[in-house]
């Protein structure tokens, strides 16, 4: 009973987003949960890396957040603004990036995001062409959605 | 009296609080042994332990360095299976496992180091990395909704 309880309500949230979506990608499952509180938290994160602006990438993270990158790991948004933050704004301000789908799922105070995007352009005279991945995990805090998790792999 | 009530109030919470951490590291003891289930049907080309511990629902997605499986049936049928045969061997540990639960959400984080041999060339590859799993409990049973796993060339010391 509980497992139809879950489909039905993981069912009722895809529905829900294909149709928010608009008629571009309706039927096809590609954006799903996308007008979610918790989905704008990573669209708002998603625009601050592409804008370089620092600011208001920081305020998406929570403080202990985990991050996979190309094989490494940050464990705190300190650590993440102080590192590797803006040689990926610099990166992705020289590319052009492209959604291919998106779902976000939301259950009680947390929520997965799971993305993959098309990245084109030429960094430092080399040519860039390849599909990335990208899973966020994120948590509800004092009202506030923050990114807890962030695992990206190309 | 009001010491005996006070006594009674402050087992009670004892118990609770014990009960609460005892099933919390139940979780904890199920979900570790869900991961060491998946590394053992990836090292085997064995479907069977994903499709008992993940949940087969329309639109699962699963994440592997740029590419992906889109539902449970992909995953086993293209992805574990065949790799039985095309690896000579395959060998997958997860350590420093982290895992966060929020009731009755979970995920986990691992370290991990994936070697092996591709049968048709001969050639062996040793990579290290990391895998996130989301997993959600569903009739007291933990089920992996999503994982993402990256790893790349270990390197020469």
């Amino acid at each position: 009973m509980k497992i139809i309880n879950v489909l039905l309500v993981l069912s009722m949230m895809f529905s829900f987003a294909a149709n928010a979506h608009g008629d571009k990608h309706k039927g096809k499952g590609l954006f799903k949960g996308i007008d979610s509180p918790a989905a704008k938290v990573v669209l708002a994160f998603h625009e601050a890396l592409e804008t370089g602006n620092k600011k208001q990438a920081r305020e998406q993270l929570a403080d202990d957040v985990t991050i996979y990158e190309g094989g490494r790991v940050e464990r705190s948004a300190d650590e993440y603004a102080h590192h590797h933050m803006l040689s990926d704004m610099k990166y992705l301000a020289a590319m052009n990036s492209k959604t291919l789908e998106h779902q976000v799922t939301v259950i009680g105070n947390t929520a997965i995001s799971a993305s993959r995007s098309h990245t084109k352009g030429t960094y430092k005279g080399k040519e860039r062409d390849y599909q990335g991945m990208e899973t966020m995990v994120l948590e509800k805090q004092n009202g506030e959605w923050k990114i807890k998790h962030i695992h990206w792999s190309h | 009296m009001t010491k005996y009530f006070a006594i009674s109030i402050l087992s009670l919470m004892a118990f609770f609080s014990n009960a609460h951490d005892k099933s919390h590291m139940d979780d904890e003891k199920e979900i570790t042994h869900i991961i060491h289930q998946i590394k053992y049907g990836w090292e085997n080309g064995d479907g069977k332990p994903f499709r008992k511990h993940f949940l087969d629902f329309k639109g699962a997605r699963y994440f592997e360095s740029g590419g992906q499986n889109v539902g449970l049936t992909d995953l086993v049928k293209h992805h574990v299976e065949p790799e039985k045969d095309a690896l000579v061997f395959l060998s997958l540990d997860f350590s420093n496992i982290q895992i966060h639960i929020e009731s009755d959400f979970a995920w986990a984080l691992a370290d991990t180091e994936v070697s092996g041999e591709v049968r048709k060339s001969g050639k062996r590859f040793d990579k290290t990395g990391y895998q996130t799993f989301v997993l959600k409990k569903v009739n007291d049973e933990w089920k992996v909704l999503h994982t993402h796993s990256s790893s790349k060339n270990r390197r020469k010391s």
